[in-house]
């Protein structure tokens, strides 16, 4: 499944190659070798991605990688392994030119322990995780970027780490669940139940510890002890239009999900099976927790032809009578409309939409019509949307144009996830664009005035309100190999900027560090239309 | 039939009982114990034991109750009882085959799969079974979940059927080739007899690849399948495991590198429609091809393999008296073709029916009956080659007609899917019903253990003496 998502975002990106006018001769290359930073190994198999034009390759077995007829210009480079974390870099290539860019990759690490029980024993067939905490759309989410299973002895290896960012583990005993169980009716008659316990025997992921590995490190003894809890049963029915019906369902912790983040990710969907014909549940073996129930039916084509959530929440005793009715494909209707007057020249280019769903792989045949492209100005149409959360991307922005708000029902939703059930009665989904935006563009140099090479500029919305907000909000830069660096274009308005020697990715722990240098930042207000250039001196790393 | 339990009117009972590990006599703590009252819905209870081993239930209502008791690494027991009885409940430890595997310089080798395989009774072959792992990053493995018999273990490499059926390629070091290797040489493989907690330790060193080619062409009818079949190359005295696997391209051309010397099958089957674990997965029309090959160190080339619609099974159920007039039944390939199917057929007594598109071989036959309570008596073994008829004969489930000369406080029968358990009565007799033919062992003690043959239709009568 992961191994779809991955090609689901390559196609994607595809989609937009063709956007790019191929200029004309002379090209040149850009190429190098990809290691594993410290003991110099290659890394084989690495995607290397550059853009604009989506080209990508794959690194050989001594790590070199090559790419050629490109267009002189700059691009950006980025190295996805799945043993490693994204790492990119910005090259300014020119005429003819024949460029070496090697990467350095952190080394991946290991986490190793022990599962054990209330008395210590070993717990064999415990699903443990690795969990990354990451912002997104304007939350925070745990998803699970890495799986393994207890073996007899209550051992678990968690291969490969990346390393230098943060971690939960958490263990999880994974058993089938039956649409009716057979649990006792007397709550005070059930077994105690595993509950998700996270590393250091916390109950939440709010109370785990975070684990942040060096370079190559392989860290050891990180045993969990299992904790329970008393063990719930949910009833209910779930139905169709006409009542009550067969249908597949699914329950699982709100967090951690399954997903997408900076460090990787998993598909899949949270336990579950298949109701009688009556449509009835009785779920057991429930710790108290905030859930999300999902039911679906499938057609003949195996296309899901209705589909619908809701959360339920246990606390201290059985939820009974829960109805969940899973409603049919939604259209929505979309377009993209300047804010204020028209520009004078019409835009050739298209812009792309790309959804995806929030916390699951897509179903069969359901990306159909998820990456529709649209006219600036125009209108578009999205047909097959269930009632569920998606991530909304937009490629293909021009770059004369910037992104000023999209709305949804009238709601913005720039930096948050589409609710499709969200909306009253009929919605649209409005993307303004406004070409009245700014640039910042500069140089990252050392104190003496030095350009330093490979270095990263953040952009932040002085206005955005919350650390979320912030990690949706800011605009990322990677500067070239002479320190060169601009922005696409921004909404007027006031930022605060900061240049690093290594990017900020999107963990709370970046993001938090980010918002207290609030006060070190350049602030620049930046007006309708300006170019502001200025330069940059890398923060200290603290 | 003898009533497994004493009836006795009681208003309130309890059920006490205390659990151990078979081997060690050791407490089991944490069991969980699933409480089922005969004749009531759903499950009236679920206790676990203490760190004594110990459970029990007040206050049940009076009547006959199962119990089936789970943990992991640990079989599941099944126990017959009555209200206010005292049990004492022998638990069996799954055993654990492992080690490391290693190439010839003593390096760790990684991703290779380690398989167990079982030997039926008597003189056939030897079945795959699902107990199958990956070697990790030091090249160790662990197949912990196997339950008391005998078993071999064999480490797969290269090309086999699991690598490329999980990733399309081979998964450990090219250098290495592919192939497989039985513990501790492929001529005469070890048996392993593994009784409750055992570990024994089987170590794989891999031999460097041979420097022997060979290639050839599936001729497919339809030139846009020819792409995809897959070619098994299976030894003809091991064929429980492909040598390798490899896919052919869009001409149907295929090539295996590095191929020991020896006498091989080359299975070609197609058109593949995915990739499971087990292999390709063949789409509804399949095509197969069957060429016998010789390697003796020199490289072979131009091999033609024409492809047809293999063969079919035509089966015949005659059931035994007492025994369903249906029964279901599914063909289990004992050689390694690199591709997998599903061939089965449900059988109506009197009724031929044909099962078409068979891959050219020797398959296991497996046999279920409604509730099970027939099981198959005739052949288990079929040849498919061209068309043939096949009698499936059932007779009743065996079972197991037992007198104690002493108290005991249970017998324990060990050899089915369960570990199951049974109170004599007051005049010390005991009975256990619906088993499936075979190999069995009573317990009623650390020192008293008896094996015991099952055979369809017929009881086995038991005598057991206590030496308590």
């Amino acid at each position: 499944m992961h191994n779809n998502l991955v090609v689901i975002l390559l196609a994607a990106g595809a989609l937009y190659a063709q956007d790019v006018q191929t200029p004309p001769a002379p090209t040149g290359s850009i190429s190098g070798v990809v290691q594993f930073e410290g003991t110099g190994k290659p890394v084989e198999g690495g995607f290397v991605v550059i853009d604009p034009g989506n080209k990508n390759t794959k690194t050989d077995a001594q790590g070199k990688y090559a790419q050629h007829d490109l267009a002189p210009g700059t691009y950006r480079i980025r190295v996805d392994s799945m043993n490693a974390a994204s790492v990119s870099k910005a090259v300014s290539l020119l005429a003819g030119q024949d460029l070496t860019v090697d990467f350095h990759l952190p080394a991946p690490g290991s986490i190793t322990g022990r599962i054990v029980d209330e008395n210590k024993e070993p717990v064999p067939d415990i699903r443990v995780s690795l969990v990354a905490r990451e912002y997104q759309f304007g939350e925070l989410h745990y998803v699970y970027t890495g799986v393994t299973t207890s073996n007899d002895k209550g051992e678990y290896r968690l291969a490969p780490v990346a390393p230098g960012r943060g971690y939960l583990v958490v263990a999880e005993k994974r058993a089938p669940l039956h649409a009716i169980s057979d649990a006792p009716a007397d709550p005070r008659l059930r077994k105690r139940v595993p509950v998700p316990t996270y590393y250091d025997g916390a109950d939440s992921p709010e109370g785990g510890q975070v684990l942040v590995l060096r370079s190559g490190e392989q860290r050891e003894g990180v045993d969990i002890r299992m904790l329970r809890s008393p063990s719930y049963c949910l009833e209910g029915v779930l139905e169709g239009a006409n009542g009550p019906r067969q249908m597949y369902f699914a329950i699982g912790e709100r967090q951690p999900a399954f997903g997408m983040s900076g460090a990787g990710g998993t598909a899949g969907m949270p336990p579950g099976g298949r109701t009688g014909t009556d449509g009835k549940i009785r779920i057991c073996d429930l710790h108290p927790g905030d859930y999300e129930l999902t039911a679906f039916a499938l057609d003949g084509n195996e296309s899901v032809s209705v589909f619908g959530s809701t959360s339920v929440s246990i606390t201290d005793g059985d939820v009974g009578k829960v109805a969940l009715i899973p409603a049919p494909h939604l259209t929505v209707p979309g377009e993209v409309v300047w804010d204020g007057k028209a520009p004078d020249k019409p835009v050739q280019a298209k812009l792309g939409l790309w959804l995806m769903p929030v916390a699951r792989p897509f179903f069969k045949h359901e990306p159909d019509g998820l990456f529709p492209k649209t006219a600036i100005p125009g209108q578009f149409s999205l047909p097959n949307l269930l009632m569920d959360s998606y991530n909304l991307r937009l490629l293909g922005v021009p770059d004369d144009l910037y992104v000023k708000d999209i709305t949804y029902s009238g709601q913005s939703i720039l930096h948050k996830p589409l609710n499709v059930g969200s909306a009253i009665g009929k919605a649209t989904l409005r993307i303004v664009v406004a070409t009245d935006g700014g640039v910042v563009a500069g140089k990252v140099t050392d104190k003496d005035g030095n350009p330093i090479p490979d270095a990263s500029v953040t952009v932040m919305p002085a206005n955005a309100e919350s650390e979320a907000i912030l990690a949706a909000a800011l605009v990322s830069e990677p500067a070239d190999q002479n320190g060169a660096w601009s922005t696409k274009r921004l909404a007027p308005g006031k930022y605060y900027i900061v240049a690093s020697t290594a990017p900020f990715d999107m963990t709370p722990e970046s993001i938090g560090r980010l918002w207290q240098m609030h006060t070190k930042a350049q602030e620049v207000e930046l007006g309708p239309g300006a170019t502001v250039q200025m330069t940059l001196v890398p923060m200290p790393e603290d | 039939m003898l009533s497994l339990v004493a009836l006795t009117v009681v208003l309130a009972a309890a059920l006490d009982g205390r659990v151990v590990e078979d081997h060690s006599g050791n407490p089991v703590v944490s069991v969980e114990v699933r409480v089922l009252r005969n004749g009531a819905p759903g499950v009236v209870a679920e206790l676990e034991t203490d760190g004594d081993g110990h459970f029990g239930a007040q206050d049940l209502p009076a009547g006959d109750y199962r119990l089936e008791l789970s943990k992991s690494n640990y079989m599941r027991v099944t126990v017959e009882a009555h209200a206010d009885s005292v049990l004492q409940i022998r638990m069996l430890r799954y055993g654990v085959i492992s080690g490391q595997v290693t190439d010839e310089q003593g390096q760790p080798v990684r991703d290779a799969d380690v398989l167990a395989f079982t030997k039926p009774a008597g003189s056939g072959p030897l079945q795959a079974t699902d107990f199958a792992v990956r070697t990790d990053e030091q090249g160790e493995y662990r197949l912990h979940h196997l339950p008391p018999g005998e078993y071999v273990a064999a480490a797969s490499w290269g090309a086999s059927t699991r690598a490329v059926g999980a990733s399309g390629r081979a998964m450990t070091d090219a250098k290495l080739g592919s192939g497989f290797l039985f513990y501790p040489g492929n001529t005469r493989p070890q048996f392993f007899t593994v009784t409750s907690g055992d570990e024994h330790r089987a170590d794989f060193m891999l031999q460097p690849a041979a420097s022997v080619s060979l290639s050839g062409k599936v001729e497919a009818p339809a030139s846009g399948d020819a792409g995809r079949f897959w070619i098994a190359l299976t030894p003809v005295d091991q064929p429980a495991l492909a040598v390798a696997v490899t896919q052919a391209a869009a001409d149907g051309s295929f090539h295996f590198e590095s191929v020991p010397s020896g006498s091989y099958q080359l299975f070609a089957s197609g058109p593949i429609n995915m990739r499971i674990g087990k292999g390709g997965l063949l789409g509804d029309e399949p095509l197969y091809g069957l060429a016998r090959v010789d390697v003796a160190g020199e490289n072979v080339e131009g091999l033609s393999v024409a492809v047809d619609k293999g063969g079919s099974v035509t089966f015949l159920l005659r059931r035994g008296s007492l025994c369903p007039s249906t029964a279901s039944v599914r063909l289990v390939p004992l050689e390694d073709h690199g591709a997998a199917k599903d061939w089965s057929a449900e059988l109506t007594a009197g009724t031929p029916r044909t099962v078409n598109r068979i891959a050219p071989g020797r398959y296991q036959l497996e046999l279920k009956t409604p509730g099970n309570a027939c099981y198959l008596t005739s052949d288990p073994v079929v040849a498919v080659a061209g068309s043939s008829t096949v009698e499936i004969l059932t007779a009743p489930a065996g079972s197991i007609q037992g007198h104690l000369t002493a108290d005991a406080a249970a017998v324990t029968l060990y050899g089915g899917e369960d570990v199951r358990m049974a109170l004599p009565d007051a005049d010390h007799k005991f009975a256990f019903t619906g088993l499936r033919p075979g190999h069995y062992r009573l317990v009623t003690g650390p020192q008293n253990k008896i094996e015991v043959d099952v055979h369809a239709g017929a009881p086995t009568v038991v005598e057991l003496a206590n030496a308590q």
